[in-house]
């Protein structure tokens, strides 16, 4: 008897806590899906991010940094300096690789960035889910365009934790958002079915009280493991070292300039690299082909030259017979 | 026995003009600065372009306005590139987002040329 009502208690209280649970269940789900949309309209006064960022941990003497231009339209330009071994005072001054986009056009180095060359942006890069990898760094400018298409997801899927965390995913999109309740965003994510992660966390000081959260460092993730790609299993932690934000309406699109980036148009259709004024520096193959022969590898010049200086031996010798004979 | 020292000094200094000829540089001077250039480059990738890995054939200076020192030809393991969330059908990927440091290095020797100094 003692034991039956102690469970009919027992099963009476997890139905009370399963009832309570549901409801706050529902409750948060209707206000995640508010919440989203607060978000976007938090962030729609965010016109463009300027970030900068010093990658944490590094080996003795290295340096890395990934600086980044984003605005609301999505335009941007991200820049990688990268020294391996810190001999130059001026590592940077020059980016080992970078990515330009200005809505229409991408202009991506080849590392080391002495050359880049132009692609029409793929279409749909910015008519849909997941957008450009270099927004999942510095995602504030464009979270209205991401929230857009996170709402369009037909399997978005919103949760809240009692903490006033909220984390909106879509598979579909390959898009997964997490922010809290003081609207910070704590993680970006481009995932796939396959197990491709990308996602960068965000850290931000305690106590703060910005209009807009202002992160202060960054954990980037990468995996892959298809049995076709490189692996990748990358961790790496950054110091956030500059943030400057531009009021929507008062920014401007990163502009692209190859002199100060000290970087050349390569044109992969004829392997022409063109100086910034336009002019033709030099032709790829035509310039591989001239060190080849610089160094003696399967040319006819090598040969050439030896018979050349036989020769010339020979005349010598022969000019001095005679002029002994002579003499 | 002047035109015998004329003939030996013609026939001395033919194969000098030849050489000078065959290999004089078309342009005229050399340029002053070089990049450091990856050629050859080989691709692995799948059809996403998700993730991709570049690997120099060789590295050479060539043209450009960073470096005015060209060091002769050596040959060494490279680092490849590898990057992540690039865009376009393999073998045509591009762009994304560079997974440094480097993960990968080419799988043997490949030519080199150090490009360094500083270009006014």
């Amino acid at each position: 008897m003692r034991t039956k009502r102690h469970g009919s208690s027992a099963l009476a209280g997890t139905f009370a806590a399963l009832s309570i649970c549901a409801s706050w269940s529902r409750a948060q789900d209707a206000a995640s899906a508010t919440d989203l949309r607060r978000l976007s309209a938090r962030y729609a006064q965010v016109g463009a991010v300027r970030l900068r960022l010093a990658m944490k941990d590094t080996a003795p003497n290295l340096g890395i940094e990934r600086h980044l231009d984003v605005t609301q339209s999505g335009r941007f330009l991200a820049k990688d300096y990268y020294q391996p071994q810190a001999r130059l005072a001026d590592w940077l001054a020059v980016p080992h690789y970078f990515v330009h986009f200005d809505g229409h056009v991408m202009r991506i180095a080849q590392p080391p960035g002495g050359t880049y060359e132009e692609r029409p942006a793929p279409p749909g890069l910015m008519g849909g889910p997941p957008g450009p990898i270099q927004w999942t760094y510095c995602p504030w400018p464009v979270i209205p365009k991401l929230v857009e298409w996170l709402e369009k997801a037909p399997d978005l899927h919103i949760t809240v934790s009692r903490e006033g965390e909220y984390s909106a995913t879509s598979v579909q999109s390959m898009l997964a958002l997490d922010w809290n309740n003081s609207g910070r965003i704590q993680r970006v994510a481009r995932e796939e079915a396959t197990g491709y992660v990308f996602a960068v966390s965000f850290g931000y000081a305690e106590g703060e009280a910005e209009s807009l959260p202002r992160p202060i460092s960054l954990h980037e993730t990468i995996r892959s493991e298809p049995a076709s790609r490189v692996k990748l299993e990358s961790d790496h932690d950054y110091n956030v070292i500059a943030f400057d934000i531009a009021a929507a309406g008062s920014e401007s699109d990163p502009a692209f300039d190859p002199v100060a980036l000290k970087t050349n148009r390569f044109d992969p259709k004829t392997k022409d690299v063109f100086a910034p004024d336009g002019s033709k520096l030099y032709n790829e193959d035509s310039a591989m082909a001239a060190f080849d022969a610089a160094a003696g590898k399967g040319t006819w010049r090598p040969w050439l030259l030896g018979l050349i200086g036989a020769a010339a031996v020979l005349s010598v010798i022969a000019s001095y017979r005679r002029l002994k004979r002579g003499a | 026995m002047r035109y015998t020292i004329i003939l030996s000094v013609a026939l001395t200094m033919l194969p000098l003009a030849v050489t000078a000829v065959v290999f004089a540089r078309p342009g005229g001077a050399p340029p002053a600065c070089w990049e450091r250039k990856e050629l050859n480059n080989s691709i692995q990738c799948d059809g996403s372009c998700t993730s991709y890995t570049v690997c120099p054939g060789r590295i050479l200076c060539m043209p450009g306005s960073t470096n005015n020192y060209a060091s002769p030809i050596t040959y060494s393991i490279q680092p490849c590139h590898t990057y992540t969330g690039g865009t376009g059908a393999c073998p045509a990927c591009g762009g994304g987002v560079l997974v440094i440091p480097d993960v990968i290095t080419t799988p043997g020797p490949i030519p080199v040329q150090s490009c360094s100094g500083g270009c006014p």
